[in-house]
């Protein structure tokens, strides 16, 4: 649960009605119903706009069935509007999964939404249900949330598990901007060690990946803090494992993490190894071609990360154990309570790093740039001093000011993006490694 | 069709001399308004504005003369745009302002699109914009329960210390509405404090289905923020003294100038190169332009007195401020129209012309004008004409929108505006004369628009944002209503706009493409259904007659 404790300049994240809005309509033709106020659901797809352009999908945006409650039912209640908003879905929308949220209004005015929604079942399509009321935390507890409630009301529990499926979690659509990418990348690795992967989130994924979510034996959360509470869930509820884990960014952290995998299913050396060969080499058998301009244009640089729980560490990690870069600064935008600082740092401590950069939480905007200028001697004035430079900046869009400052070049990389558009680019994995390396050189060039 | 049933059921509730009675009053226009109130009443009370009907342009009219369009609800609804995330619009492109969202850390996070929309609408426009700064008070759980008061204090005082801001909006979201926060004391108590005015925004979002009405409540806010609208003597200007022989002279100098500047009042929606177009024709006939009060800061609101006449662009946006100007410093204001198509462009530059007693230069420059574009869009009328448009969002753009169309021979199969009041009729009775009876939908739901689409078969769409999508998956190329990458207003808007709709018609592959391979989240059996199916008078009987309609 995130603090709030204090107000928030332009803060890189929505609330949790945010999460859910965004994380339903990346699900496979899943609708989301909006019990509250006409702006919410249009105003929160703007949000989850801003990760890289993503758009409405098949019924997010415009498209979410809304009760749009207003002043007269903040009076007396909009549990009428409810039960006539989902008469209508059903003539209207054509769906596989129905997801009733609530916001801000509805939960303050106390709704009871669930005994409407028991009181109209059985539907024609699955229904559940999850209080989402904005203030009760923020997009990635929504997620986290969600994830939750669909083991808890949907996914089938099955006794019988099949030792080779594990589950992904622990991205949230548009939130961690390149999801889709990253997913697809994670997937294709494991594959070739044998595992079934279900995403849930990639465009392959049908219900039936869903509704088979209960036989796997793995749930991976590729964050150290969002899915985590689901996964803690899902073993309670359905026996399924886990394992906590940082989202693998290059070769280096890939291979740590296939091993990690294998391990834990019990795959066999032999296959992990070959696959592991396979991979390596064509990964550095790319790299070596990128070679002759790195070690010509000297490309190494100084670099400060600004992005959520999930991304921020592995980012810096792969600067200065994959590239040989020079991380300085990593901020972590979310805002987090004691618990959540606490896994971040403890992980921040075991990871190796050639120079340790400092590890700094701070979700109110100008502040990050305010604590590099107030503490950086290159703003103050004299002969010689050591300077972050070269620096190269990894953050969202807002960063590009700190780049600017900083004078160096700048790559969006977290939430929000707003100066490219995110396609099915990752940066995960063995290829998301080599895609990043590339956008990272990239930008030093395209001034040429 | 069910709907039409219910469209001559809410006509019976009138009796026929009534009706007549309406048709006659076509130009009477409802404005019910009290400057002096906490805050503004939403337009579904001050204008009668409705946002929900099916039907034709005849009967949107009458409706709204009658004030019935206010009463229609909906059975089944889709999520919209709320007045908050629409009051922040103006708040966010005046000059260094800071935006403080009083509430959960949901409401306005979709701003960081701002950013970089204002700085670079600011650069067209030769001002110097700082970045989209925005706070959220990050209401939590238990100050839902006990008040977010403190909490709005403090950002408040963080947001004056930290940027030193030339205004700081304070929105005010659904739950501390709900919950009763007083933002009117807390900024009152701060106002000491602070060096910047604090301007109250009641916005919150359930308050209003019509979602302009965030307009009257950014003017009323800033009405109520006490800004100087009059220059200040010695610091603005050095008042003339009666023993100064040029005295005479100098005052004649000073009132010619005033008495031959307008004001126009821009918006989000405005672009620069729009206002360049405007200034171009009406500075043609001798006059003197300024624009308020977007791109502008509060300092330069003190020249807004400084001038003849106000005039709205789009009235959308700023009739309540011209309103108050009138009544609290005697400014006549008019409002035209929006100068979309050469047919608005007259009436626009023609009305203003009047006021200033400037009709035959106006008209002059207007019959040269017009003749020039007339002769460039020949090759392109030819291309287009006969093809079928649908046009959707504000009805002011969506109105003239239509008019241009026509104008290079395209039909027009159907309209769609958000909302409509008795403010469009002068503009939707041309249509009427000119177009016919146009299908006229109000609507901003997407399901609606699928429907209709489905139904009407357009060639092209003009779309408001955000709806353009649903145009493409059906395979219709979809334009901007209104952006502020081209020029739409003038002359130059209308040779603009027409040349992207001939572009536009040019290659339609990426919706063909798009909606061969996708899939719609629609049931079959609702396209067998009226648009309006699910819309009812929600003054008489329940939701449930309609349902069974």
């Amino acid at each position: 649960m995130p603090r709030c404790e204090n107000p928030i300049e332009r803060p890189r994240y929505s609330c949790m009605l945010g999460g859910v809005l965004a994380t339903v309509g990346a699900l496979p033709k899943a609708i989301p119903i909006v019990h509250g106020a006409q702006g919410c659901g249009g105003s929160l797809g703007g949000a989850f706009a801003l990760g890289g352009a993503y758009g409405t999908g098949y019924a997010g945006n415009s498209a979410v069935p809304s009760t749009n409650i207003a002043e007269l039912e903040v009076i007396f209640g909009g549990e009428d509007k409810l039960r006539e908003e989902l008469r209508g879905v059903f003539e209207v929308m054509k769906g596989d999964l129905f997801v009733v949220t609530t916001a801000c209004m509805t939960d303050i005015i106390g709704d009871d939404a669930k005994a409407v929604i028991d009181s109209m079942a059985p539907f024609p399509t699955p229904v559940l249900f999850l209080e989402t009321g904005g203030f009760k935390g923020n997009s990635y507890y929504g997620y986290g949330r969600l994830i939750e409630e669909l083991f808890l009301q949907y996914i089938p529990r099955s006794a019988k598990k099949d030792p080779k499926t594990v589950n992904l979690f622990g991205l949230v659509p548009a939130y961690d901007p390149f999801f889709r990418g990253d997913l697809d990348e994670i997937k294709r690795v494991l594959r070739k060690i044998g595992l079934h992967v279900n995403t849930f989130l990639t465009n392959d994924q049908t219900q039936e990946n869903l509704l088979s979510a209960g036989k796997a034996s793995l749930n991976i959360v590729l964050s150290r803090l969002y899915g985590v509470d689901a996964a803690k869930t899902a073993k309670e509820t359905h026996g399924i494992d886990y394992l906590i884990t940082d989202l693998p960014i290059g070769a280096v952290a890939t291979e740590a993490f296939v091993r990690l995998v294998a391990e834990k299913i019990g795959i066999g050396k032999p296959l992990v190894d070959k696959v592991l060969a396979e991979e390596t080499r064509n990964y550095y058998t790319y790299v070596d071609r990128c070679t002759d301009l790195i070690a010509d244009t000297d490309f190494q640089n100084y670099a400060v990360v600004v992005a959520n729980g999930t991304g921020a560490l592995p980012y810096a990690k792969y600067l200065d154990n994959e590239i040989g870069w020079l991380p300085t600064h990593i901020f972590v935008t979310d805002d987090l309570d004691e618990e959540q600082r606490g896994v971040i740092t403890r992980e921040f401590d075991k990871t190796a790093f050639e120079n340790r950069p400092e590890l700094i939480f701070e979700p109110d905007t100008s502040r990050i740039q305010q604590y590099i200028e107030q503490r950086t001697p290159q703003f103050v004035a004299d002969q010689y001093y050591e300077t972050i430079s070269p620096a190269f900046v990894l953050g969202s869009t807002i960063e590009r000011r700190l780049a600017e400052v900083l004078n160096g070049p700048f790559l969006s990389v977290s939430f929000p993006i707003i100066n490219r558009i995110v396609v099915n680019r990752g940066y995960a994995g063995f290829n998301g490694g080599l895609t990043l390396f590339e956008d990272l050189i990239s930008a030093q060039l395209s001034a040429r | 069709m069910a709907k039409k049933e219910f469209s001559a059921a809410s006509a019976d509730q009138i009796s026929e001399r009534e009706v007549k009675d309406q048709a006659t009053s076509r130009e009477q226009r409802i404005l019910n308004i009290n400057f002096d109130t906490k805050f503004p009443e939403k337009r579904e009370i001050t204008r009668k504005t409705g946002h929900a009907y099916g039907g034709h342009v005849d009967d949107i009219m009458d409706n709204a003369c009658a004030g019935c369009l206010a009463n229609c609800e909906r059975a089944f609804s889709q999520t919209s745009f709320c007045q908050m995330g629409v009051a922040t619009l103006i708040g966010f492109s005046i000059k260094d302002s800071v935006v403080i969202m009083h509430g959960p850390i949901g409401c306005g996070s979709q701003s960081h699109f701002m950013d970089f929309t204002i700085r670079l609408y600011g650069q067209q426009r030769g001002k110097q914009m700082a970045n989209a700064r925005w706070f959220s008070t990050n209401l939590s759980e238990s100050e839902v329960i006990n008040g977010g008061e403190q909490k709005l204090r403090d950002t408040v005082l963080e947001a004056d210390r930290r940027f030193r801001p030339s205004a700081i909006f304070v929105c005010m979201t659904c739950a501390p509405s709900i919950i009763g926060d007083d933002i009117d004391s807390v900024l009152e108590e701060l106002k000491s404090e602070t060096t910047a005015p604090l301007v109250p925004l009641h916005c919150p979002g359930f308050k209003a289905r019509v979602f302009s009405s965030a307009y009257d409540v950014v003017y009323h806010g800033i009405q109520r923020a006490g800004f100087q609208l009059e220059p200040l003597p010695y610091v603005d200007y050095e008042p003339f003294n009666p023993d100064d022989p040029d005295y005479d002279l100098k005052l004649r100098q000073y009132e010619y100038t005033r008495n031959h500047t307008v004001n126009l009042y821009n918006a989000v929606s405005i672009g620069a190169q729009d206002e360049a177009e405007v200034r171009r024709l009406l500075e043609a006939i001798g006059l003197n332009v300024r624009f308020f009060v977007e791109f502008s800061h509060p300092d330069d609101w003190r020249f807004i007195t400084e001038a003849a006449l106000n005039v709205a662009m789009c009235h959308v946006h700023d009739l309540y401020f011209l309103e108050y100007l009138k009544q609290r410093f005697d400014m006549p204001y008019i409002l035209p129209t929006i100068p979309v198509g050469s047919s608005a462009t007259r009436q626009f530059v023609t009305e203003i012309a009047r006021f200033f007693g400037l009709e035959a230069e106006a008209k002059k420059l207007l019959d040269k004008e017009e003749a020039k574009l007339k002769e460039a869009l020949k090759p392109i009328r030819e291309r287009v004409k006969g093809k079928k448009v649908i046009i959707g969002g504000g009805y002011m753009r969506v109105g003239t929108a239509c008019l241009l169309a026509d104008e290079i021979g395209m039909k027009v199969a159907g309209m769609r505006n958000f909302n409509y009041d008795t403010y469009g009729n002068q503009l939707f009775q041309e249509i009427e004369d000119t177009l016919g009876n146009v299908p006229a939908a109000i609507s901003n739901q997407s399901s609606e628009l699928v429907n209709m689409v489905k139904k009407l078969k357009p060639d092209l769409a003009i779309s408001h944002p955000g709806l353009g999508i649903w145009m493409n998956k059906l395979g219709v190329p979809s334009i901007a209503l209104f952006s502020q990458r081209f020029t739409f207003f003038g002359y130059k808007g209308a040779y603009e706009l027409a040349r992207r709709i001939d572009r536009t018609l040019a290659n339609r592959n990426y919706s063909k493409n798009l909606s061969r391979n996708i899939e719609l989240p629609y049931q079959e059996s609702w396209y067998e259904k009226p648009y309006n199916y699910y819309i009812v008078d929600k003054s008489g009987d329940t939701a449930d007659a309609a349902y069974t309609a």
